[in-house]
């Protein structure tokens, strides 16, 4: 009879342990999981962050804007652009080195006419340039501005759209 | 006892020292997660506010502290693609804005934007520094300048403080506007002062020993703890005094790493920029054909104007109208002279088409378009003043490009040799972008 109960009891204390740990396990998995969808929402905040930062930069770095007094890098030029296309692979190779891997830019002037890419056979009737663009379709974040495009051929300056496109 | 306590109590120690082991265990690990995670917002924190005082230029005040203490932080050299890294303990986060970054306690920081304006391009960098007390020696009668150069560039940082430190003491602690303006001229033989922290202790000399910060002017060089560093522009003497003596966790000088840093953006970025200038040389095949255009126009509108005095003068009576007849003849004489150097003027322009069109022999292009030039100056210019056209600007503008060019192309020369070439493109690019600007070119 005693030890029919001491068995009892043992069991009792068997299946309070298993539960434990059951319990221990499942709070550790929250907490870890909890602690992965931080990290992971992070990450896209580090890559939309990474994406904001490159659309301000390529908006106002002297390297495409046309720089005066009166302008202060505000206005993009659409000469520059060109030329960064004619030898895109060269200039993309240098430009990831200062902006880093994986992105493309996409500059297009907003006139109402039909998208004409411009490339060295036509660089003043033209209305959009891309440059550095990968061919990845997926993880693609893409954000876009308003800018201001100086027109050489016209010496106007008109509204543009630039699209920044990373890939993540 | 029997054998029922001793397995409960064997049993409950197994779960205890499990549940101890686990617990502390990931408590520690959450612990320092934690930390990591307020550490690594701090420096996110710290990048967005960095990028906006890059572009924008409007100067920003920041804090890296955290509920955890502020981080230990100092800029690293980062790989080929990521550029400059700033590494706060075990983090690190890219930056691909050129920085001058030093951390200095729990003070609050100064964010604000450098640069350096070439004519046809510009260089912007970042300094974000605590409170410090900058504190030239002038031991050289030349270091007045160099002083003006370096407060210049810092007098918009609100945590900067000026001094001169000599024998008798250091002079009161002025901002930089105030500094500029109430700079001595007198030279100081020595400074005693050893001091650290918030101190920079910048000497000017013309000969340097091997003691902390000194500026040589003669050889153009900042010593740095005894190492010679080549500076060719006052960011490069930023980068050394924001930076400082302090070692980073690899004992190399936090001076030095700045100045590496800001060199390799700097030198990147003129690459891209000089490799866009040439192409736009080379796009001025267009150009040409506008300009040949413009000279067919010319000359059709010549062949008419000659064609109708011809016309006019065979009408005249040679006895009556001769004076007339005299002068009409001698404005056709000038007309066919216009005629002939614009015809010259065409085959030069086609001979740049062709040359365009099949070689891009840059050399030979500048000689042509040179050729142009001249002939349009000394005959078209002068000889038919009321023809000149869009034709002239066109041609200036390009001769100028192409010679912007040429001095870029020694640029690049000099940087992929690691020569000087900064004073180069000062003295040379500068001006001649300026005459650009003048010539109406864009």
């Amino acid at each position: 009879m005693q030890l029919r109960k001491a068995q009892a009891s043992m069991m009792e204390y068997i299946i309070m342990t298993f539960f434990m740990m059951i319990i221990i396990t499942f709070m550790v998995m929250m907490f870890l999981g909890i602690q992965f969808m931080n990290i992971d929402s992070e990450s896209s905040k580090q890559k939309m962050d990474r994406s904001l930062a490159l659309m301000k930069s390529f908006s106002k770095t002297p390297l495409f804007s046309k720089d005066s007094s009166i302008t202060e890098d505000t206005v993009i030029y659409d000469k520059k652009l060109t030329a960064a296309m004619l030898n895109e692979a060269e200039t993309c190779e240098n430009l990831r080195k200062i902006f880093g891997l994986h992105w493309s830019i996409e500059v297009a002037v907003i006139d109402g006419e039909t998208e004409q890419l411009c490339d060295w056979t036509d660089y003043d009737n033209c209305n959009k340039w891309i440059l550095c663009e990968e061919e990845i379709t997926e993880g693609v974040l893409i954000r876009d501005i308003p800018v201001n495009v100086y027109r050489d051929s016209t010496d106007t300056v008109e509204a543009g759209l630039m699209t920044v496109k990373t890939y993540v | 006892m029997n054998i029922f306590q001793v397995y409960k109590i064997i049993l409950g120690l197994i779960v205890a020292a499990f549940v101890i082991f686990f617990v502390t265990n990931f408590l520690g690990d959450y612990v320092g997660l934690n930390t990591q995670t307020m550490t690594y917002k701090a420096m996110n924190e710290l990048r967005d506010k960095m990028n906006d005082v890059y572009i924008t230029g409007n100067s920003i005040e920041f804090s890296l502290l955290t509920k955890k203490g502020t981080p230990d932080c100092f800029v690293g050299s980062g790989e080929e693609y990521t550029s400059t890294e700033i590494k706060c303990g075990s983090l690190g986060m890219s930056f691909f804005t050129p920085l001058f970054f030093t951390e200095g306690g729990e003070g609050k920081l100064f964010i604000n934007r450098n640069y350096l304006d070439f004519g046809w391009s510009k260089f912007y960098a970042v300094s974000i520094t605590p409170e410090m007390i900058i504190l030239f020696v002038p031991e050289n009668s030349a270091a007045k300048d160099k002083m003006l150069n370096i407060t210049d560039a810092l007098k918009e940082n609100e945590n900067i403080k000026f001094a001169i430190c000599d024998n008798e003491g250091i002079t009161d602690l002025v901002d930089g506007d105030s500094f500029l303006t109430s700079t001595p001229t007198e030279t100081s033989s020595s400074c005693t002062a050893s001091l650290g922290g918030v101190y920079r202790i910048v000497k000017i000399s013309s000969n340097c020993n091997n003691d902390g910060i000194c500026i040589e002017i003669n050889s153009k060089t900042i010593s740095l703890d005894g190492e010679r560093l080549n500076y060719e522009d006052v960011l490069d003497m930023l980068a050394v005094i924001i930076g400082g003596t302090e070692k980073d966790a690899f004992g190399v000088n936090q001076g030095k790493v700045l100045f590496i840093e800001k060199n390799k953006v700097l030198k990147n970025q003129l690459l891209v920029q000089i490799a866009l200038e040439n192409e736009r040389a080379v796009m001025l095949k267009n150009e040409a054909n506008i300009i040949s255009e413009s000279i067919d126009d010319v000359l059709y509108d010549i062949d008419i104007f000659v064609g109708s005095l011809n016309n006019e003068i065979s009408t005249l009576d040679p006895t009556d109208d001769y004076d007339l007849i005299v002068e009409k003849e001698e404005l056709v004489e000038n007309y066919n002279d216009c005629e002939y150097a614009y015809s010259n003027l065409k085959t030069y322009i086609t001979t740049l088409q062709n040359e365009l069109q099949s070689g891009d022999d840059k050399f030979a292009i500048k000689t042509i378009v040179s050729d142009a030039k001249s002939l349009y100056t000394s005959q078209i210019e002068n000889v038919c003043q009321d023809l000149s056209t869009n034709a002239k600007s066109k041609l200036i503008c390009s001769a100028l490009r192409f010679e912007l060019v040429d001095i870029l192309n020694n640029v690049k020369t000099s940087i992929l040799n690691n020569d000087p070439y900064i004073q180069y493109m000062k003295e040379n690019s500068k001006p001649k972008y300026e005459k650009m600007e003048d010539n109406g070119c864009n």
